[in-house]
């Protein structure tokens, strides 16, 4: 079970993903990030923090996505995985290849920088 | 084995995913383990489960998994036992060499490499027709 909310900061949206992200749910993660990248404009945070674990297949719906925005020259960005997730992110090389933050502030950062320390 | 170990008897479907991590969910809570050993339990046996019903069967074969699972002091001890295709899952995949095009990527033998780096130690051996599959946790 993969629950899924949004939200919008600076114009950006923020997607929840809540759940495992696992050989079950991977497809429907993969659907909801595909509607907001056709539907949608500019970058893209999802904040990790309420995903319990992340399988192969979960991955494998995360790199999908990070190619189908590549190539429109938007941003995407991971934020506050927890330990499993983060090991499972660096055991797998994608800390290589993924903008990967502690923090939503962080996150934030990477894509309105110019919003980012005004106090 | 003993009244400490817990075994989960599964069909060979990726439907029976779901009732057996809430099996592993509810074992890693009555022994104890913290969130990160239970997630890792939970991840492991997954790879490992999806692996052998997705590449381990001829179309249609229907199977009964047998997942055993037991806190022994500072570790988990995790047995898996199928008769599909005997694959040595014992042995590890190569660090993915990643390519500097994120385009260029692909994501083959992920789950494998996941279980490698997350487990104590794997084994595999063939007992009859049964593959045996031996991965110790750490707690």
């Amino acid at each position: 079970m993969l629950d899924i909310t949004e939200t919008k900061e600076l114009g950006i949206t923020i997607l929840h993903p809540s759940g495992k992200l696992d050989t079950l749910t991977a497809n429907s993660f993969e659907a909801h990030m595909t509607i907001h990248i056709e539907n949608g404009a500019g970058d893209l945070l999802v904040n990790m923090e309420e995903v319990d674990y992340v399988s192969s297949f979960g991955l494998r719906s995360i790199l999908i996505v990070a190619k189908k925005l590549a190539p429109l020259n938007r941003k995407f960005v991971l934020f506050s995985p927890n330990p499993s997730v983060y090991e499972a992110l660096r055991y797998s090389g994608f800390l290589n290849i993924l903008t990967v933050m502690d923090s939503k502030q962080d996150a934030l950062a990477v894509v309105a920088p110019e919003a980012d320390g005004g106090g | 084995m003993n009244d400490a170990t817990q075994v989960f008897e599964v069909e060979n479907t990726i439907e029976a995913l779901g009732c057996l991590t809430e099996d592993l969910a509810r074992f890693a809570r009555t022994s104890g383990l913290d969130d990160m050993t239970r997630r890792t339990l939970m991840m492991v046996v997954e790879e490992l489960f999806t692996n052998t019903v997705h590449y381990g069967y001829e179309e249609g074969a229907v199977d009964t998994i047998s997942i055993s699972v037991e806190r022994v002091g500072d570790r988990v001890d995790l047995v898996i036992r199928d008769k599909a295709r005997a694959f040595d899952v014992a042995r590890c995949p190569p660090y993915p060499d990643r390519p500097p095009k994120l385009e260029d990527i692909e994501v083959g033998g992920l789950g494998l490499l996941l279980v490698h780096n997350f487990a104590r130690s794997v084994a595999s051996r063939r007992d009859g027709a049964t593959n045996v599959t031996e991965v110790v946790l750490p707690v």
